[in-house]
């Protein structure tokens, strides 16, 4: 694999990565910092800020990652060195 | 057995559904005995008799002498399965024991710990396992140590995971005897040689191998075993048979509840434990003490769930990079699946209290 492709493999790797940590970020750390305000807020019954501690942040943890797996596979395809399954 | 090993590959979900089938119906068998009038702690006895003797049969049908098999099981788990057994395995002692209160007691704060040990996974997907995988090796030092060089590396790697791994087994056999006292009425000391025994039994003679296939089983056991009461109880309370979106009402009937008995006032003194019954359950703290709090546990959690080392190792039996992404991916799906519902449990209980 010649140079400008390993690069550019590695840019769009990196992109993503930095996609996927901020995404994770904001779930993990910054709604919960508000969870006290969210609280007022009711969603399917619940407070807005312990659903998203309890199911929210989880699920979307959950389809962050399934879409991670599948963003990667698809650069990884793009430039050549997925493996033949 | 290797003739058996490619069909077995091929017909995993044929198997396991077999599996499942003589599960379901064992259970039946149990509703039988019971109505027949057998004793809840024979009954009990014979949940864990079966379920031992099976994982112990499916360690034995894995025995394996090859290097290849016995640390990483072959490399041939396929995603959807090695994510199940990762689930089972992650899912251990404190999700048995301690979660399901903690979260009733603990209210919001608590739920830190679950939003930290799922998000861990991200950091496990994004930053970890599909590299550990490319690279080969067949544990976590070996991979320090081949990626940095050096047997100093490596030295702190193996002294790190015995530190990580001695820490967490402790947790862990205390969790199995407590669990094996109460499930089999034997005291604390002999259940945990008999915890020792089961995981000798399912381990021993198949390694990495025995420990995936066996899990995938444990799995559909915890998943049956955690799914079932939650939706019998929400039936019986009147929430219906789909509890996870419903509990909402449940949460909101117990603030009503907690309003009306006071809960949630601060104690006059302090006494150790009182926290317990004095917060409100799902009030966020407001304070900046209690969000750090909330930010730093989850961080905490999530670092710890990153590194654990018996997890990471978990995405080496993946066939490939591509696999070993997805599988944490699946891993993350099917801890969720019974991560998501602890509390449901015990909040019904109270609403109905």
């Amino acid at each position: 694999m010649d140079q400008s492709t390993r690069e550019s493999h590695w840019a769009k790797t990196k992109g993503l990565m930095i996609t996927t940590l901020i995404i994770w970020f904001i779930f993990s750390y910054l709604v919960h910092w508000f969870a006290d305000s969210l609280n007022n807020v009711t969603f399917i019954g619940f407070p807005l800020g312990y659903y998203m501690a309890a199911q929210g942040s989880l699920i979307v943890f959950v389809v962050l990652i399934f879409w991670f797996a599948r963003r990667q596979h698809s650069i990884d395809v793009e430039h050549g060195v997925a493996e033949d399954e | 057995m290797s003739v058996i090993k490619g069909d077995f590959i091929d017909n995993l979900p044929k198997v396991y559904g077999l599996y499942t089938g003589g599960f379901v119906v064992f259970i039946l068998l149990m509703a039988i005995l019971e109505q027949a009038g057998v004793s809840a702690d024979t009954i009990g006895i014979l949940f864990v008799a079966f379920t031992v003797l099976i994982y112990a049969g499916i360690g034995w049908l894995s025995r394996t002498m090859q290097v290849d098999a016995y640390y990483v099981a072959g490399r041939q788990v396929p995603a959807l399965f090695n994510g199940m057994a990762t689930a089972a395995d992650w899912m251990s002692g404190a999700s048995f024991v301690a979660m399901a209160g903690g979260i009733y007691f603990g209210g919001h704060g608590y739920v830190a710990f679950v939003v930290g040990w799922t998000g861990g996974y991200v950091l496990v997907a994004s930053l970890m396992a599909p590299y550990l995988r490319k690279f080969g090796c067949y544990t976590v030092p070996d991979f320090i140590g081949t990626r940095y060089g050096g047997n100093l590396a490596r030295f702190l790697a193996v002294l790190v995971l015995v530190i990580a791994s001695f820490t967490y087994v402790t947790a862990q056999i205390n969790a199995t005897g407590t669990i094996a006292s109460r499930a089999l009425q034997i005291p604390f000391e002999v259940g945990v040689w008999f915890g020792l025994l089961g995981i000798l039994l399912c381990s021993m003679l198949g390694g990495m191998r025995a420990v995936t296939w066996t899990q995938v089983a444990q799995y559909i056991v915890l998943i049956i075993a955690y799914v079932v009461p939650v939706i019998w109880m929400s039936n019986k309370q009147g929430f219906g048979l789909i509890p996870q979106f419903v509990y909402g009402d449940a949460i909101m009937r117990i603030t009503e509840l907690e309003t009306l008995h006071g809960v949630g006032t601060a104690p006059a003194e302090k006494i150790a434990g009182l926290a317990v019954l004095t917060k409100a359950h799902s009030v966020a703290g407001s304070t900046f003490a209690a969000k750090w709090q909330f930010a730093t546990l989850v961080l905490c959690m999530m670092a710890g769930t990153a590194s654990l080392p018996h997890i990471l190792m978990r995405y080496f039996t993946t066939p490939s990079v591509k696999a070993a992404r997805q599988s944490v991916a699946w891993s993350l799906l099917f801890i969720f699946l019974l991560l998501h519902r602890p509390g449901a449990g015990d909040i019904y209980q109270t609403a109905a209290a």
